[in-house]
């Protein structure tokens, strides 16, 4: 059961990637094109998931939405591994009074409810890719922010460290050279983890309005456009959201497939 | 009293934290008061005229300082579009919203605690597969999922409950689902693994082999000691439920603290959005300090260190 659900899970992220990359060769449709005559249109055999509130194709919609889906939550969850790793590998040399300062500021981003934050910032324009981005990044770096440091410091404590200090090794040379590539490991499992929770708070955000409103091509903004016609015709809405559920979870499979797996001595022992 | 020292000082330094955050981030925010109030039908010349009257400026020492006195004497001021005042509307929505989270709490805790016993009690069974999946698959449902599927099956297929409004009982009952759900499954995986992991530990063994009914030992001393990372995840999933919240009430047109958010947001007024996130915050921040101190009462071996 857990080896079949880890093999759906990979090849179904494989085609995502792949839909992502060329959505033209998954649907002959124009994602955009309006056709009033087709206003929330049940399925038929040319339109296989039926059509919009504004006579849109669905499965041309979530087709084309897939990029922005995918490549926000694995932009976001770089960027919120990268920020904390940088911080903290430069706090990991200097004093206790910076380190006490670092923490003091993951703490104050971490008392933002997740997307408290996130709300805040997309508010500060229409909305649109790099806005979602923006705010995603700096509401969720914090959430990493100890653990990457426990990482780090355990490495940094270790013996070889110290040789590699006492060989006359810089600070520069430790961290890259020694450090980094012995917690890359738990950062690709982290990785894959956070992608799925990134694309969840994503499109939380485009289904409170905040990317770019109900046209936005993005699944979340597919289920807040689809909101207002609920009960005219449900699955409009229900489509977009369960796709992002299907994907979240695939994600989550991989993520904790390769946590069991390839868990590394190190993550295991600050268990 | 020297046990609230330190819990106390961290909660000072947050809030003056999220105070400095709020307004940096407030502050950059070009879309305009003035054009939410007036339209979009404004020259530019008045509309300088009228930035200068109602003394609206970005990144201002003197603005800053008034606008922190402000937020710690619980003084929000008038909303700048429709002039009422925020205090009132505020206390309401409050009331409201504590009310969903608390019932969303109680959902929280009963099925993840409930059936977290219960998946270790059956563990390796068909069962405990069963939970497996089903968590696995709430962990990666976001919250609208929830709040769209609950509402299409009660309300609109069934009509047994209401799909929006927020003056009875009855109008809770779906939002505080949508919001529970999804940290249930949180904590019902947490609760199992660690139960699972005291269940394996000498001391129980011990008090098995002393002839104590498998429920006293289960509930007294494997639950008992997997209380502390419980607490913590609740904790954590404390502002999940916040976000949970925002998502609920937008469903479900649920006059809290969530729509007022958004309400601020899509007008553009400050003053709510500073509000309503300062309170938000602050009742996260409350919620910390109380689990920080249930700490040293669920565990006594963290007194003795303190």
């Amino acid at each position: 059961m857990k080896k079949f659900l880890f093999i759906f899970s990979f090849f179904f992220l494989i085609l995502l990637i792949l839909v992502a990359i060329a959505p033209n060769l998954f649907t002959a449709q124009d994602p955009s094109l309006q056709n009033l005559d087709l206003i929330l249109l049940e399925a038929n055999s040319e339109h296989i998931l039926g059509c919009d509130w504004l006579g849109r194709d669905i499965w041309s919609r979530l087709i084309f939405a897939t990029r922005y889906t995918i490549l926000s939550g694995m932009l976001v969850s770089f960027l919120t591994l990268l920020i904390p790793l940088l911080l903290s590998g430069y706090v990991l040399f200097r004093g206790d009074f910076i380190n006490n300062v670092y923490l003091q500021i993951v703490d104050t981003f971490q008392i933002f409810p997740p997307l408290l934050l996130a709300i805040l910032i997309s508010a500060r324009s229409d909305g649109g890719f790099l806005t979602i981005v923006t705010a995603l990044v700096l509401s969720g770096w914090a959430a990493n922010g100890r653990l990457i440091r426990a990482y780090l410091l355990e490495i940094k404590n270790r013996d070889f460290v110290l040789v590699a200090y006492s060989l006359g090794a810089s600070d520069f040379r430790i961290f890259f050279k020694h450090i980094l590539p012995n917690v890359i490991s738990p950062l690709i499992i982290l990785f894959s983890l956070r992608t799925g929770m990134m694309i969840l708070a994503e499109s939380t955000l485009n289904f409170l309005g905040l990317g770019g409103g109900e046209d936005a091509l993005s699944w979340g903004a597919m289920v807040y456009g689809g909101k207002q016609f609920i009960g005219a015709n449900f699955l409009v809405s229900l489509y977009p959201a369960t796709a992002i559920a299907l994907t979240v979870f695939c994600f989550q499979v991989l993520g904790e497939h390769l946590e069991t797996k390839y868990r590394p001595k190190i993550s295991g022992r600050l268990k | 009293m020297r046990l609230l020292y330190k819990p106390l000082l961290r909660v000072l330094s947050t809030v003056v934290g999220v105070v400095i955050l709020t307004y940096f981030v407030m502050a950059s925010i070009p879309g305009n008061p003035i054009f939410s109030k007036y339209d979009k039908g404004i020259s530019q010349e008045e509309l300088n005229i009228k930035l200068k009257s109602e003394k609206i400026s970005v990144f201002n020492v003197q603005q800053f300082l008034s606008y922190g006195k402000k937020l710690l004497l619980f003084d929000f001021g008038k909303s700048k579009i429709t002039g009422e005042n925020i205090n009132d509307e505020i206390a309401i929505r409050v009331y409201n919203t504590f009310q969903l989270t608390v019932f969303a709490v109680i959902i929280f805790l009963s099925l993840g605690l409930g059936l977290g016993l219960l998946g270790a009690l059956f563990s390796g069974s068909f069962l405990d597969q069963l939970f497996k999946l089903i968590t696995a698959m709430f962990m990666s449902t976001p919250v609208f999922w929830f709040g769209l599927v609950l509402m299409i099956v009660f309300s609109l297929q069934l009509s047994i409950l209401p799909a929006s409004g927020s003056d009875t009982f009855v109008h809770l009952i779906l939002p505080a689902f949508t919001i529970g759900l999804r940290p249930a499954a949180f904590l019902q995986r947490l609760v199992q693994s660690r139960i699972e992991e005291a269940l394996q530990s000498p001391f129980v063994q011990v008090a098995m082999s002393k002839g104590l009914s498998p429920n006293y030992v289960l509930i007294h001393h494997a639950l008992r000691n997997a209380l502390i990372p419980i607490v913590t995840i609740i904790a954590l999933e404390f502002s999940q439920l916040m976000t949970g919240a925002v998502v609920a009430e937008t469903i479900f047109s649920y006059k809290g603290i969530g729509t007022y958010i958004l309400q601020g947001i899509n007008s553009r007024d400050y003053n709510i959005i500073l509000a309503t996130v300062y309170v938000t915050c602050l009742f996260v921040i409350f919620i910390n300090l109380i689990l920080d101190l249930t700490y040293s009462w669920i565990d006594p071996r963290l007194k003795e260190e303190n």
